[in-house]
């Protein structure tokens, strides 16, 4: 790109800030405005620092298996660990034998074992980490295609508007989780697979729909004109007009496809569709196969499943807040008066 | 808009009010209610039940105890075929122009549900249906699939009632202790009245196969203890006990000597069929006392199978007594165990099941075709780490692809053979003497890595297929620590956790894998070592995909892989029990000495069940292979106590 | 409007061939087939194996069997399933629908009605402590660990109080003596239901229509309401059938509830947002200008238009109750066709497979078109032409 003509002087003799100086400081401005008023939502807040919890646990675990975990106990996959606690014992009252896993919280195991000796809480700030990529990386997909394919079905429209929109009904018409399953079975999917599954199906799915209402109400209005009859080409109005003014409600929608990314793993990991070794929907899933969510059992080793369903719950509904947040800002029909 | 919120509070209305029902249960006739946690396959009837992919473990449960008895049967405890439909022993085999003859007779008085007698008719018709070839030139048995797949047919050239009680078997070659003894004589015999009209018409269709599969049969003719009702998909099945049932009040009686060992049966029929006494073995004498003695029912006036989401929520029902017992193929969770032991009335019992886990490898390539190098395998492998520590008891250390339940066919291990397989020794003695077999057969390690085979082939990346935490965990852990201590050893190998499909599709089709673990579900008679491993079974579709006992290399080398074709052969055409235990024995050897499997685990079978209600008359303290659930006559000697 | 909804008759057919096509090729993509279960037993010979090959038609080349599917598809036939040999896929379909669209329509139709109530609530209070909290609490509902809640859930009144019964639609021993088909029941319930639901639907129509004085209206109301409530009343308590789908009845309130639980955040929150909007609307200021009481506003001017986006999400929403909640119907012991689906996939039955997920399509499809046309009914400034 060429650069910037040096500023002319205006009449009044004083110097005009350079384009990308008055961006920023617009940009600064707008985020000081829209920081204010995601923050008196009051929920988007609350999403935010559910967020920044797991990241921080997230980040963590690469550092404590370097640092003070051993990793021949700690490690969440093959770690096992011989002396949790109390060995083998009969309990007394009912007579049946308490092996030493899964072990209860101590100061050893800040959450316990599992039933095959591994530590709950390595195993939570592992899983975090591949619930972020997992999340994250899908919804960007999600987003980057949604984006183009609305963008582009709003500039062109005619054929390429009612093939796009078309294929997002098709795509809509799948039942996800079912489809999910099928595609589960076919592919082996571990987490990689899974975020460019799921992305590609929301990106093309009914994001595409609300985007490109979005899109058209952009495309009309007069700066593209503008920039059209200032010689602008197909691509340079796409890129630089209609879609960064898409951006804030991508930006949006992809709160809750993180959100959806993270349960739709969840869910599939209880079924065993997925090739994972380890998430927060296989530690519930192991966890129910052995017969720890039946019964009294359920009470017997809380730890196993409890903190990976309350993480799963916690990290969804916080994007989702986010997400509720954003909307506040974003969304123009809902701005306050 | 109003009437949406009318709408809903007519629901909930509707809902409180439904709120005080009262669960009206039956009183007054005495059921048995049992759990299953998975639907029937097919349409409700026998034949159905067990065709092609029907063919499912629940479907036997149901289809067990109704509609139909054998000409032998298989003694509970000492696992030996004895006459049941047949008076006696069936004759020898003699030779009778170009085919083998056998004579069969029948016990007289034995009736069909429907009140008719059960004759030698009854008999031919069943083994000529099932032997009828059809125009694509395979058995109606093979046709049928499923549990009707048997070669044994196959052999038949006809079968011939020649009196009321006399059948007469005409086959094509001598049969061995596989196809006779524990396939044809324990054949299910269906009623010709019932099922030669409906046999006739399909066999006049288009595809008679699946007119077959779709007769829908509820009340069928039954010679056996209960007749099938009525079933309700997605709730329960439900069969009724048989008022005909001939051999109700046989008293069966199964001896053991001094060692504990069963060694003699009788059984002492009822009334109605003639009172008499028929035994087998020894049946008395020094040390000789009785190890069980039952007397047969049905003791209950029907069985209902109440299906279940899941195991857990079954578990549940038996724990709650909402279900007097638990059909439960897999083996419960260490938490669902714990709390079935510890509920009031609840009783677990636990025996061995008929199955094998194992390890395998690739005798086609390089370095598996090296014995050293499986042995090596062998070694760092820690079962009983894995099984008692790991697994928390779950499972036990496998090292015979006969499980020891089986104990007529398993072979134990010498002393030498337990040292060989490094049992008791440290991960630390593991590791060196498993590094010192490598180095003597000629491996080579650098830097730690195994690089080169003894013919100076690098050794490349190397793959174990091995079940994922999805599809079994406790499988997977296994192959986990497989993978820890070959990488320890220094074997460059990396796990790939696969879905049941994807295992057997790269090893069963396309015989595109390194190592992998799997199970096998097997039967009584240990034909399947043949199966396992004879070298005509080693082409893609066949059960032995690892190639054989030993690779072809060592075959030329010491002819391991022709003696044993040569002994399974000769096991597959024994006729002696003792000679072919013999042959089983020595296969057992040879598969270990050859280590192309690595046997790793075998499961338990628990049965779960109201202690409190019901009772088996002492067979449920009694060693059962398979357990309670495996027997499909044991629903005749239930007994409800209420 | 006639040529509209032929354009979209024409549409929905291409998308389904489409859809139809994308869904063969998936499952048939599958590694393995259902022959593999015959792998885990040794007694079952090699040639036993290419015969169910052979039956099930699955040697063909993959363009035959394509071309068969797509032309019994187009003829209704749906096939024959590989693990419920000979079962028809459609007579499977069949047999589960009823249990499936039995419990979620009852649980959708609970879920809109509280999604609706509490919506237009909070949409009214903005910013209070209302809002912000039920928001909270719906979004985390709405986003909770669906398998995990809802054991939770049976587990405290299914075990710990015993109140519900722990999963299942029936008791076994209660049915055993009637020897009635359960579809039977269930179809009664579906019926029947939708039966009272129709009348007082048009009776509220016609109310409107005629536009009588409010105080008539009203008694017609409730006399139909009481009219309906006495018939049902009557079927459930003095006939087999009726103690039967009581039963039935007993079994579904777990799920249902839950269902609800998790399910109402979502329309709470579209709720809202749709009346935020109509809030700033003129006629709304008008109504308050004339000193309307504020609930009348809120329930006759702004709820009233703003229940336009909730009403087509309630019929997506219905069309999608066929894909059944997986998830509920597991643990729930509730054998529908999200069970179906689920299995058929697992066991590599690939007709089943193909046939539920097709059969789901038709449904949302054909759903999708009736919310439009309901959309356009509703708004009178909308018009397809």
């Amino acid at each position: 790109m060429a650069t910037a003509p040096a500023p002319p002087k205006s009449p009044t003799g004083r110097h005009l800030e350079s384009p990308w100086r008055a961006r920023l400081r617009l940009m600064r401005r707008g985020l000081a405005t829209n920081w204010s008023l995601f923050w008196e939502s009051r929920i988007g807040p609350i999403g935010l620092f559910i967020i920044l919890f797991y990241g921080l646990l997230a980040v963590a675990h690469p550092i404590l298996m370097a640092t003070i975990w051993d990793p021949e106990i700690y490690d969440p996959i093959i770690g096992y660990d011989p002396n949790p606690g109390p060995a083998w014992h009969m309990e007394k009252v009912n007579q049946y034998l308490v092996p030493k896993h899964p072990a209860p919280p101590s100061a050893k195991h800040w959450l316990g074992t599992d039933p095959w000796g591994r530590d709950i809480f390595s195993q939570l700030a592992y899983s975090a980490r591949a619930e972020f990529f997992l999340g994250v990386m899908a919804a960007l997909i999600t987003v980057i295609i949604g984006t183009l394919v609305a963008a582009v079905s709003a500039y062109y429209g005619g054929f390429v508007d009612t093939f796009f929109m078309r294929l997002a009904d098709v795509v809509l018409l799948f039942p996800v989780i079912a489809f999910l399953i099928v595609l589960g079975g076919m592919f082996q999917l571990n987490m990689y697979s899974l975020a460019l599954v799921l992305g590609i199906i929301g990106g093309f799915g009914g994001i595409t729909i609300v985007l490109k209402s979005q899109a058209l109400s952009i495309k009309v209005k007069p700066f593209i004109e503008a920039a059209k009859v200032a010689g602008g080409s197909h691509l340079h109005v796409i890129l630089r007009h209609i879609i960064p003014n898409l951006l804030p409600l991508s930006f949006l929608y992809m709160m809750f496809n993180v959100t959806s990314a993270i349960f739709s793993e969840a869910v599939l990991s209880f079924f065993g569709i997925l090739n994972l070794q380890m998430s927060w929907g296989m530690m519930v899933q192991m966890a129910n196969i052995s017969g720890y969510l039946t019964g009294d059992a359920i009470t017997k080793a809380w730890w196993i499943f409890f903190p990976a369903s309350v993480s799963i719950t916690a990290l969804c509904a916080a994007f989702y807040l986010v997400g509720r947040g954003l909307d506040e800002i974003v969304n123009p029909r809902l701005r306050k008066m | 808009m109003k009437f949406v919120r009318f709408a809903a509070l007519l629901v909930v209305g509707l809902l409180l009010v439904v709120g005080a029902h009262n669960q009206a249960g039956a009183q007054g006739e005495n059921i048995f209610v049992a759990a299953i946690h998975s639907d029937l396959k097919g349409v409700f009837c026998s034949l159905s039940a067990s065709t092609g992919a029907n063919n499912t473990v629940w479907n036997f449960y149901v289809w067990g105890p109704s509609a139909h008895m054998s000409l032998y049967g298989i003694t509970t405890l000492g696992q030996q075929p004895f006459p049941s439909l047949a008076k006696d022993f069936a004759t020898p085999f003699t030779q009778e122009g170009g085919l083998w003859v056998s004579t069969v007779e029948l016990l007289p008085g034995v009736k069909w549900s429907d009140g008719t007698e059960l004759t030698a008719e009854d008999v031919a018709f069943t083994f000529n249906t099932f032997a009828t070839v059809l125009p694509t030139g395979r058995t109606l048995s093979l046709e049928l699939g499923g549990g009707w797949a048997n070669p044994a047919f196959d052999l038949i050239d006809r079968v011939e009632a020649v009196d009321t009680y006399t059948v007469k078997f005409y086959l094509k070659e001598k049969p061995g202790l596989a196809q006779w003894e524990f396939t044809l004589l324990l054949w299910d015999i269906f009623q010709k009245k019932f099922w030669e009209p409906k046999f006739q018409e399909a066999l006049q269709s288009d595809d008679p196969v699946r007119s077959l599969a779709a007769i829908e049969c509820p009340g069928e003719p039954s010679a056996a203890p209960f007749v099938t009702k009525q079933w309700q998909p997605g709730a329960f099945a439900e069969i009724v006990a048989n008022p005909n049932y001939s051999f109700k009040g046989t008293i069966a009686t199964e001896y053991q000597d001094a060692d504990g060992n069963i060694v003699g049966y009788e059984e002492q029929l009822p009334e109605a069929l003639g009172g008499g006494t028929r035994s087998a073995g020894t049946t008395s004498g020094d040390g000789i006392s009785v190890a069980l003695r039952t007397e047969e029912g049905p003791f209950v006036d029907g069985v209902i199978y109440s299906l279940f989401g899941d195991q857990s929520s079954a578990a549940l029902a038996v724990i709650s007594g909402e279900v007097d017992y638990h059909f439960n193929p897999l083996g419960y969770g260490l938490a669902t165990l714990n709390q079935l032991e510890a509920a009031e009335g609840v009783r677990v019992i636990k025996n061995a099941s008929n199955g094998v886990f194992y390890l395998s490898f690739n005798l086609r390539k390089s370095p598996f075709n090296y014995v050293e190098f499986r042995r090596a395998v062998r070694c760092v492998i820690d079962k009983e780490f894995v099984a008692n520590e790991l697994l928390a008891g779950q499972v036990i250390p496998a090292y015979s692809p006969v499980p020891p339940g089986n104990a007529f066919w398993h072979r134990t291990l010498t002393e030498e053979e337990k040292a060989e397989a490094c049992i008791g020794l440290s991960e630390e003695e593991r590791l060196a003497r498993a590094r010192q077999m490598l180095e003597e057969a000629g491996f080579v390690f650098e830097g730690g890595r195994l690089a080169q085979d003894p013919e100076g082939n690098p050794i490349g990346q190397l793959e174990l297929l091995h079940p994922n935490a999805a599809y079994d965990n406790n499988r997977n852990i296994f192959g986990l620590h497989i993978v820890d201590r070959l990488q320890k050893l220094g074997i460059p190998v990396r796990d790939v956790p696969a879905g049941f499909n994807n295992i057997v599709t790269l090893v069963f089709d396309r015989q595109d894998f390194d190592m992998w673990q799997l199970g096998w579900g097997l039967g009584l008679y240990p034909d399947y070592l043949e199966a396992f491993f004879h070298s005509r079974n080693t082409q893609p579709g066949g059960n032995s995909p690892q190639g054989g006992v030993c690779s072809a290399r060592e075959d030329a080398l010491t002819g391991c892989q022709q003696e044993f074709d040569r002994i399974a052969d000769e096991f597959l055409a024994e006729q002696d029990l003792q000679r072919a235990q013999e042959l089983a024995r020595e296969m057992q050897r040879l598969i270990f000495q050859w280590a192309a499997y690595v046997p790793t685990h075998y499961v338990q079978q628990q049965d779960a069940y109201r202690a409190d209600r019901i009772n088996w008359q002492g067979l449920e303290d009694k060693p059962i292979l398979d357990g309670l659930q495996g027997g499909a006559a044991f629903v005749g000697l239930v007994v409800k106590t209420q | 409007m006639w040529k509209y909804l032929f354009k979209r008759l024409i549409q929905i057919v291409i998308t389904l061939y489409i859809y139809a096509s994308i869904v063969f090729i998936i499952v048939y993509m599958q590694p393995g087939d259902i022959s593999q279960i015959y792998i885990n037993d040794p007694q079952i010979p090699p040639e036993a194996r290419e015969a169910l090959l052979e039956r099930l038609g699955l040697n063909q080349p993959v363009h035959i069997q394509y071309i068969n599917f797509m032309k019994n598809l187009f003829t209704g036939n749906l096939g024959i399933s590989f693990s419920q040999y000979p079962r028809p896929v459609w007579e499977l379909i069949k047999e589960r629908l009823p249990r499936t669209v039995a419990l979620f329509v009852i649980a959708t139709l609970l879920y809109f009605s509280l999604g609706f109530y509490l919506g237009k609530l909070i949409a009214w209070k903005r910013g209070g402590l209302i809002d912000y909290s039920a928001t909270v609490i719906g979004v985390v509902l709405f986003t909770v660990y669906t398998p995990w809640f809802a054991i939770l859930l049976l587990w405290i009144f299914g075990y710990k109080l015993g109140w519900l019964p722990i999963g299942k639609f029936n008791d076994p021993l209660l049915w055993r003596q009637y020897e009635i088909d359960q579809n039977l029941v269930f179809g009664y319930i579906v019926g029947v239901g939708g039966a009272a639901l129709l009348f007082l639907f048009v009776v509220f129509l016609l109310g409107r229509k005629l536009y009588l004085p409010r105080a008539l209206r009203w008694t017609i109301h409730l006399g139909a309401l009481g009219l309906v409530t006495a018939v049902i009343v009557y079927l459930l308590w003095s006939t087999t059938i009726g103690l039967l789908a009581r039963d039935i009845l007993y079994h579904m309130i777990l799920p249902a509830i839950t269902v609800t639980l998790i399910a109402f955040g979502g329309t709470m929150l579209l709720m809202r947002d749709s009346m935020l909007e109509v809030t700033r609307e003129d006629y709304v200021l008008a109504a308050k200008a004339k000193g309307l009481p504020d609930k009348a506003v809120r329930d006759k001017h702004a709820a009233r238009n703003a229940l336009l986006p909730v009403v087509t999400s309630f019929v997506l929403a219905l069309a999608f109750t066929v894909d059944g909640g997986i998830i509920t119907e597991t643990i729930f012991s509730w054998p529908g066709m999200g069970l179906l689906l689920l299995q058929a996939v697992l066991e590599e039955d690939m007709p089943l497979a193909i046939g539920a997920l097709v059969f789901t399509g038709i449904f949302a499809l054909v759903a999708h078109l009736v919310a439009d046309i309901l959309y356009a009914f509703l708004d009178p400034r909308i018009r397809y032409d």
